[in-house]
């Protein structure tokens, strides 16, 4: 097999961040080559510099043995290069042949030939296989269906060199076996496939050779039947891995009560149905299921921003159905939202602003006649950032500015500040680097010994397995698998999170 | 027919911008300077078509001069990304300012300014039609250019790959820079092609029935048009049917000031009219959400 | 560097720009910049008398400005400080002069009372709109401008015509409802010290208050207001009433104080102004008395400049709208966040 993509020496930083530290790699054509490590470890913007999203500051790439020099991504795809981000480029309220066209639509003099997009593209699925309706809107179709638009879009402008960012992050264990042989599909129709993961175990199935990324540095480059599973972890971690021992703490009386509850979502349909459950004191409840099937509104209604159409909330004792966000606040609920920059942050604010979000009546900082004490609220934010190891200038400092990670503790110094009974914890760690996790699973741990209560809603299996006492398994707005975490079976999370009954 | 005349006359006015604005709004930018680019534009198309005694030169000099205004906006808003409430005001703010400031400067009057120099947009008299007489002859050229415009606009909207892209911009900009077409082009030629028919629109203002530039001549007609564009929301026929409502409300207040009405009552008309809509389209939509703000 | 340093260096940095394209604008009209700067301060600050019109002029501009100030702060778009102020002012003039013989200082009261009542209420009702229905309050706002002032134009000309000559105008008010006039060369009344009292108000809500805080969140990311427990809805109603106080305070003390009855024009755009003042100093109430005493300064300055130059009294405005474009690519440029954040979702 020739080479048909080579980087030489390329360096990328941000600031002073060195994101990409002059990485030497081939890649083969027709092979499927996956780049490999943690969080942050450099491996998106690696694939964006193939990709044309950012320039090298120093180095050199060459595809198919010419050197590039891409200033979009459009000059990438002339090049036959093709990209399936982890969060999906798709216009939700537009047909899924509209989507893959977009840009590049067939033409019939001035108008746009509709009917010709819909054959080609109805085609072009029924080729690779792929089950899908062009007609339907991108919107209401499944994670999973909605990537199979992404790669339409590639084929559908000839890609032959085929890039995906940590695609089965979003799938279930059953989507993704699908996913994979669309892969080796592709393979055998001689084109190459850059496959971007942390998940050991896909690695090792899908690859020809692999590739581990550390720190920004690429370690070395590997054949896949000369690896095991531990030598990869050690080198992607640089030390032995160790899962947190599950910390055992007594479990106390039950604090959280929700019984049938129905909940309308934003398309005017149940997003949310018939559901209960009970989380304890000193116990971590994890709910795992593939993103959009009804954990956001079930989050959103139970700390009082969504309405709920049916059923009953009953938290210590009271029915808190109907009541304010501010008096469940302060009635004793927390709460570290999905989306931290449209919901749990001002960017734009300070930090010192942001961190009083939510404490702004208590005594400590409001006085009488409307009054707030500013400077004990930055004694107080000041305080956050030591104790959370808060990296940022001053507590004068934008939100917005600060990384992932740093934004990410800013909401969770501040909610772990109340003195609360139940929180509510939802993908703590996405975006956020290695270091980062580690201290917020320490952190969440932590208040489950304290004796509090936590509801943990992750789309990543892994983090709900390494921290949850029990596990439940959210399907359209449904439980449908329930189990403790030492009972789970990998197997039977995988097919109910797909709505398939073992 | 006095109505039916008067409604067309005025409608022209709304119509243009509505147009522009119902497609800079799909690509995600609404214009709200569309008040001051008209007043402008209907300024510079008399300065145009005084200096030059020449209509074409009016309406050339009130789409540069809407090009213009229309561009600062576009820089402001598209590439710095800045707040189209503020930029839009200050340019609403800044077209009354400066075009009171030119009045003085350049024509040495306060108030407003006519000349017999200025040569007015020819009307169109298509011959003896009997009955039709009132119905098609002699309207001003515009108001054809705007029929030929709206049924344009309908093909482009719904049937061109342009159409589609513009609504692309709109709905997620990064999915359609990624399919490597320039979403910062596209609201920008959203934008321009916006411009242009301000531009039109302001020296039917100025020029088109008149001679004449009074301060502040636009008077809300650059708002209604705003109105209709939000209250279509970038869909084609919501816009339209949204825009003739509008228009003739203000064609019904003018025509009923000969019936005795006082004025000031009667152009309250389309203004309570927006209200009303307004209301209504909120209640509508609000009963389909069930989310808490 | 902090953020309110950064801020302030971006606004002074701006005005000082504008005020060089000003004096560029003005060489336009053949006249030297500093000539100009001069006559305009001279015209201003001359003379006591001067200074008194300067003040008298200052009032209802920084009032104004203080309203769009406080809804713009709370992320709230009352354009309507012209109809509520328009409206309060007639309601006020039409007690003037239809109730007699009342002490002065319950019809004082009374004037006030009804002044901030009608401008409240006429912003209530676009808030409330925009709070439940989701009405865009912008364009609401601004229809309610036109209705406002063609009803109260149609009032003048119609039912409350004055009988005293000047047309466009309601008879003079009782004098139980005056504010007096503190000199009798200027507009500058007694009403100014209630001004005062409204002005310190506001900034301890804008700066020091709770309530002001959680504005000003709400602005950045009302999502994230709700989240924290802060009811946005009664915040935005409130807001939204207190900046239609604000106006109608400034209509009301235009009719009690300056003119002691309603006119036509009683109000050449201070909503305008007021709202060019308050974006030029991103809603800090301090900066609006700050710019609202400049802006008087030159705009009564620039009345006696159009009369000794010949350079038209509006370059002033235009001045004001160029630093407010300044100011906005300023922070645009500065903020690194916005591209940040478009970059991660």
């Amino acid at each position: 097999m020739s080479e048909i993509i080579r980087f030489n020496s390329v360096t990328k930083k941000f600031g002073k961040v060195v994101a990409v530290n002059s990485v030497d790699l081939s890649i083969k054509s027709g092979e499927i080559h996956s780049v490999i490590g943690e969080n942050g470890a450099g491996k998106t913007t690696l694939m964006h510099l193939l990709y044309g999203m950012y320039k090298p500051d120093s180095g050199k790439i060459f595809v198919r043995a010419k050197e590039v020099n891409f200033s979009s991504p459009k000059d990438a795809i002339k090049d036959e290069i093709g990209m399936v981000h982890q969060n999906f480029m798709l216009i939700d309220d537009f047909t899924v042949y509209e989507n893959v066209v977009l840009g590049a639509e067939p033409h019939h003099f001035i108008s746009f030939d509709r009917e010709k997009a819909k054959r080609t593209v109805a085609k072009l699925a029924k080729e690779y296989k792929m089950e899908i309706d062009v007609n339907e809107i991108v919107g209401s179709l499944s994670v999973g269906l909605q990537q199979k638009v992404e790669i339409l879009k590639l084929l559908y402008r000839n890609a032959s060199i085929l890039i995906f960012d940590e695609p089965t992050a979003v799938l279930t264990p059953q989507e993704s076996e699908t996913l994979f042989n669309t892969l080796r599909k592709f393979k055998a129709f001689g084109k190459t496939v850059i496959f971007i993961s942390h998940k050991l175990k896909e690695v090792k199935e899908i690859s020809d050779r692999v590739s581990v990324m550390r720190n920004g540095k690429l370690l070395d480059t590997f054949k896949n039947e000369n690896l095991s599973e531990i030598d990869l972890a050690k080198m992607i971690a640089g030390r032995e891995i160790q899962n947190p021992a599950a910390v055992s703490s007594k479990k106390g009386e039950t604090i959280l009560k929700i019984n049938d509850l129905t909940i309308i979502g934003d398309k005017g349909i149940p997003a949310v149905k018939g559901l209960s459950l009970d989380v304890s004191r000193g116990e971590i409840v994890g709910i795992a299921g593939v993103v959009g099937n009804g954990q956001s509104e079930l989050e959103e209604a139970l700390v009082g921003m969504r309405k709920i159409a049916n059923g009953k909330i009953e938290f210590k004792g009271v029915d808190i159905g109907k009541m304010s966000v501010r008096k469940r606040r302060e009635f004793g609920i927390g709460y570290i939202p999905e989306d931290r920059i449209r919901t749990g942050l001002a960017p734009i604010a300070s930090v010192l602003e942001n961190v009083i979000m939510g404490h702004q009546n208590e005594r400590e900082f409001s006085a009488r006649l409307d009054f707030m004490k500013r400077k004990r609220a930055r004694y107080f934010a000041n305080q956050l950032v030591n104790e959370y190891r808060i990296v940022c200038k001053s507590v004068d400092e934008q939100v917005g500015t600060l990384s992932g990670g740093n934004m990410q503790k800013v909401v969770i110094a501040r909610e772990f500040a109340h003195d609360v009974d139940l929180l509510i914890v939802s993908q703590p760690t996405r975006g956020v680097d290695v270091g980062g996790i580690e201290f917020i699973h320490k952190k969440i741990l932590d208040m489950k010994k304290s004796g509090k209560a936590v509801l943990l809603i992750s789309s990543d299996l892994d983090e709900i397995l390494l921290l949850s006492d029990r596990i439940v398994v959210m399907y359209e707005g449904q439980i449908v698998h329930s189990t403790s975490t030492k009972d789970a079976d990998l197997q039977k999370i995988g097919l109910a999170m797909l709505g398939m009954r073992s | 027919m006095y109505i039916y005349r008067s409604t067309i006359n005025t409608l022209v006015l709304i119509l243009l911008p509505a147009l522009g604005g119902m497609w800079t709004l799909q690509t995600g930018m609404l214009n709200i300077s569309q008040e001051g680019s008209m007043l402008v534009a209907a300024f510079f198309a008399v300065f145009g078509s005084y200096i030059f005694s020449s209509f074409w030169m009016g309406l050339f000099f009130a789409i540069i001069a809407s090009l213009v205004f229309n561009l600062i906006y576009a820089l402001f808003c598209v590439n710095l990304r800045a707040n189209i409430w503020v930029i839009g005001m200050a340019l609403n703010i800044l077209a009354s300012s400066l075009t009171i400031l030119l009045l003085k400067s350049i024509f040495g009057v306060k108030g407003s300014f006519t000349s017999d120099r200025i040569q007015q947009i020819p009307f169109v008299h298509l011959g003896n039609l009997g009955i039709f007489n009132g119905v098609f002859n002699d309207f001003s050229s515009i108001v054809w250019l705007t029929l030929i415009l709206v049924i344009l606009f309908k093909y482009i909207d719904s049937h061109t790959t342009f159409g589609l892209h513009l609504k692309a911009a709109g709905k997620n900009w990064r999915a359609l820079d990624s399919a490597g077409v320039s979403s910062i082009k596209v609201r920008y030629m959203s934008i321009l092609i916006n411009a242009v028919l301000v531009g039109i629109s302001g020296a039917y203002l100025s020029i088109g029935y008149l001679k004449l530039f009074n301060k502040d001549m636009s008077a809300g007609r650059g708002w209604i048009a705003v109105a209709a564009v939000i209250f279509g929301n970038g869909n084609f026929t919501w816009t339209i049917i949204a825009t003739v409502a509008f228009g003739f409300m203000d064609a019904l207040g003018i025509s009923l000031q000969t019936y005795g009405l006082n004025s000031n009552l009667t152009m309250m008309f389309p203004y309570l009219a927006i209200v009303a809509a307004l209301i209504y389209q909120g209640v509508k939509s609000s009963k389909e959400k069930a989310i808490e703000e | 560097m902090s953020e309110k340093y950064r801020g302030f260096l971006i606004v002074v940095i701006s005005f000082f720009l504008s005020l060089v394209l000003g004096g560029f604008l003005i060489m336009l009209y053949k006249v030297s910049p500093i000539e100009g700067y001069k006559v305009m301060i001279f015209g201003a600050l001359g003379s006591r008398y001067m200074i008194y019109s300067t003040l008298a002029r200052m009032v209802p501009i920084l009032l104004t400005g203080l309203a769009i100030a406080i809804s713009f702060h709370a992320g709230i778009w009352n354009i309507g400080a012209q109809g509520q102020l328009y409206l309060a002012a007639f309601v006020v003039a039409a007690m003037g002069v239809s109730f007699h013989d009342i002490p002065t200082a319950i019809y004082l009261t009374l004037g006030v009372a009804l002044g901030l009542a009608i401008g409240g209420l006429w912003a209530w009702l676009p808030g409330y709109l925009r709070v439940k229905y989701n009405v865009n309050e912008v364009v609401l706002t601004i229809m309610l401008n036109s209705i406002a002032i063609y009803f109260t134009t149609y009032m003048t000309n119609g039912p409350f015509r004055t009988s005293q000559g000047s047309l466009g105008a309601t008879n003079v008010i009782d004098k139980g409802m005056w504010f007096n006039h503190i000199s009798p060369l200027s507009n500058l009344n007694t009403g100014v010290f209630v001004a005062i009292v409204a002005v310190a108000l506001i900034v301890y809500l804008m700066l020091f208050a709770k309530h002001g805080y959680e504005w000003k969140m709400m602005r950045l990311n009302p999502r994230f207001s709700v989240y924290g427990g802060v009811s946005v809805k009664q915040n935005m109603i409130l807001a939204m009433v207190i900046s239609g106080m604000l106006a109608g305070l400034a209509g009301m003390l235009l009719v009690m104080g300056d003119y002691h009855r309603f006119l036509n024009g009683i109000s050449p755009g201070y909503s305008w102004t007021g709202m060019i003042l308050a974006m030029m100093v991103n809603y800090d109430p301090i900066g609006v008395i700050i710019t609202s005493f400049i802006y008087a300064v030159m705009t009564s300055g620039g009345l006696r400049m159009e009369l000794i130059l010949g350079i038209p009294q509006e370059l002033v405005q235009i001045i004001f709208v160029a630093s407010v474009m300044f100011v906005t690519a300023g922070y645009a440029l500065a903020n690194k966040v916005a591209n940040r954040m478009q970059e991660e979702g």
